[in-house]
């Protein structure tokens, strides 16, 4: 079977559908397999379709056993918990910049910053971010806002980071395997913000930061091992000019070693002063 | 069909209740089932449904019903979590015996293979023991293990191409077998 998405042929295709459903095609090879997908004629796409479905709910990959009644509950109760830890977490964020209430948006004043472009890029993703929330704020009830400032979020930098990074962003966006989340201001950081995407399946994240201020920083780990001891992992050290920083990091040290990626308190350290300035 | 199931997965995005249990009642049952054909415990099972409706939450905006269905989108998500549950076993080895209950690739396991507690899983057993030596312990370490086909391909000194058309091969041949026993019997 070939990788070459040029030579994938309907056969070749419909192998890689049932390697796929089943989730045993590799991070790389599941990448090419989509795009040979969308390159397909319609046709071939529609039996990929069909294959998959039918697959998906053939009874002989499944037990006989039902689950239980009480399970409907648990996995209601267990999304909601979710929902309303994010909606936590991003809280900071939908404000941008911590201690910084929404209020109505002067634009006359953002205009007047046309000082500098640096200045006058940062000032308008911020506005950008801020009006999105600001109007959706206004027109739905307070829960959904929130939801939607995490929409935000990922959308305003999905397009940014595919600018960024090029093809291999799709390792982190539109991307079941990824979790997104946002990293919280520790400290006063004017402006900062950032989110770390995590595959646990290739085991890499990525971080974006924006509004970072100028200076050199270390992304750390700190997780629970198996026996309950605190690993503290230094990865990677980078700069920020003051704007924005992408940030890419394969996370297969021998300490990571079985521990999910989702798990890990994520931080973003200022050199200079050694504390953390953004964390999960 | 498909512009419900988006509109459907847009309103478990925003974690409405009522999508969320719409989507448990369709496919609650399906992702269990898988759950508990390669998990040892129903606790695990369990847990496992609960994870997977949370990564459907978290990847719910991002389904395109024109790459898949429904179906196949809850599918692939339970498959990976599955198969990321699998790895961080093997690579965490603390399990009690009630949870040894693996099918280990030692050899032909025979009728005798160890049952997982319910007839129909343990007729898959029965149908991958009587399966050609490679494209049983290819499905094994793949589908009860979560291997991956390189490292199986290391395992088994085979090469990939080869250990993925055993893969491709053995669940095809699964497939018809099953397929002949109902025409059979029906």
């Amino acid at each position: 079977m070939t990788t070459d998405r040029n030579q994938f042929n309907r056969d070749e295709l419909l192998k890689m559908a049932a390697l796929d459903i089943f989730g045993l095609l590799d991070e790389y090879e599941a990448t090419e397999f989509s795009r040979a997908f969308h390159d397909s004629p319609a046709r071939v796409q529609d039996e990929i379709v069909a294959l998959q479905a039918d697959l998906a709910a053939d009874p002989l990959f499944q037990s006989g056993e039902a689950p239980p009644p009480d399970l409907r509950e648990k996995v209601l109760e267990r999304v909601a918990q979710a929902v309303e830890e994010e909606a936590k977490r991003l809280a900071p964020i939908a404000t941008i910049g911590r201690g910084r209430a929404l209020r109505s948006v002067d634009l006359n004043a953002v205009r007047a910053l046309d000082r500098s472009a640096r200045v006058w890029r940062a000032a308008s993703f911020a506005l950008a971010a801020s009006l999105l929330v600001v109007f959706f704020l206004f027109a739905r009830a307070a829960n959904q806002a929130e939801e939607i400032a995490r929409l935000a979020l990922n959308n305003l930098t999905v397009e940014q980071l595919r600018d960024r990074i090029g093809p291999d962003f799709e390792s982190f966006v539109r991307n079941p395997n990824v979790t997104a989340v946002a990293m919280k201001p520790q400290i006063a950081v004017p402006a900062a913000s950032a989110v770390i995407r995590l595959n646990d399946r290739s085991r890499q994240a990525l971080v974006y930061t924006l509004g970072l201020q100028g200076g050199t920083y270390l992304l750390r780990a700190r997780f629970e091992n198996g026996s309950g001891d605190e690993v503290v992992v230094d990865l990677k050290q980078f700069t920020s000019d003051g704007f924005e920083t992408t940030l890419r990091q394969d996370i297969d040290q021998n300490e990571f070693e079985g521990v999910a990626l989702a798990t890990i308190t994520w931080e973003i350290v200022d050199l200079d002063s050694n504390l953390a300035v953004l964390s999960t | 069909m498909d512009q419900r199931d988006w509109k459907l997965m847009q309103d478990v995005a925003a974690g409405e209740d009522h999508a969320i249990g719409l989507l448990y009642s369709r496919f609650g049952a399906l992702v269990y089932k898988s759950a508990r054909q390669v998990l040892p415990t129903t606790a695990e099972a369990e847990d496992a449904v609960q994870e997977v409706f949370v990564r459907l939450w978290q990847s719910a905006d991002r389904y395109d019903p024109r790459r898949a269905r429904l179906v196949t989108w809850v599918m692939l998500i339970t498959r990976r979590h599955l198969i990321d549950r699998l790895r961080r076993r093997a690579a965490r080895p603390t399990f009690s015996q009630v949870d040894q209950e693996w099918p280990e690739t030692t050899g032909d396991p025979g009728p005798e293979a160890t049952s997982m507690g319910d007839d129909q899983t343990d007729a898959l057993l029965q149908r991958i023991a009587e399966l050609p030596k490679l494209q049983r312990e290819v499905i094994e370490k793949a589908y009860f293990q979560g291997f991956t086909l390189r490292e199986i391909s290391k395992q088994l000194d085979a090469p990939l191409g080869t250990v993925k058309s055993a893969l491709s091969r053995g669940l095809a041949r699964l497939r018809e077998k099953v397929t002949r026993e109902d025409t059979a019997s029906g």
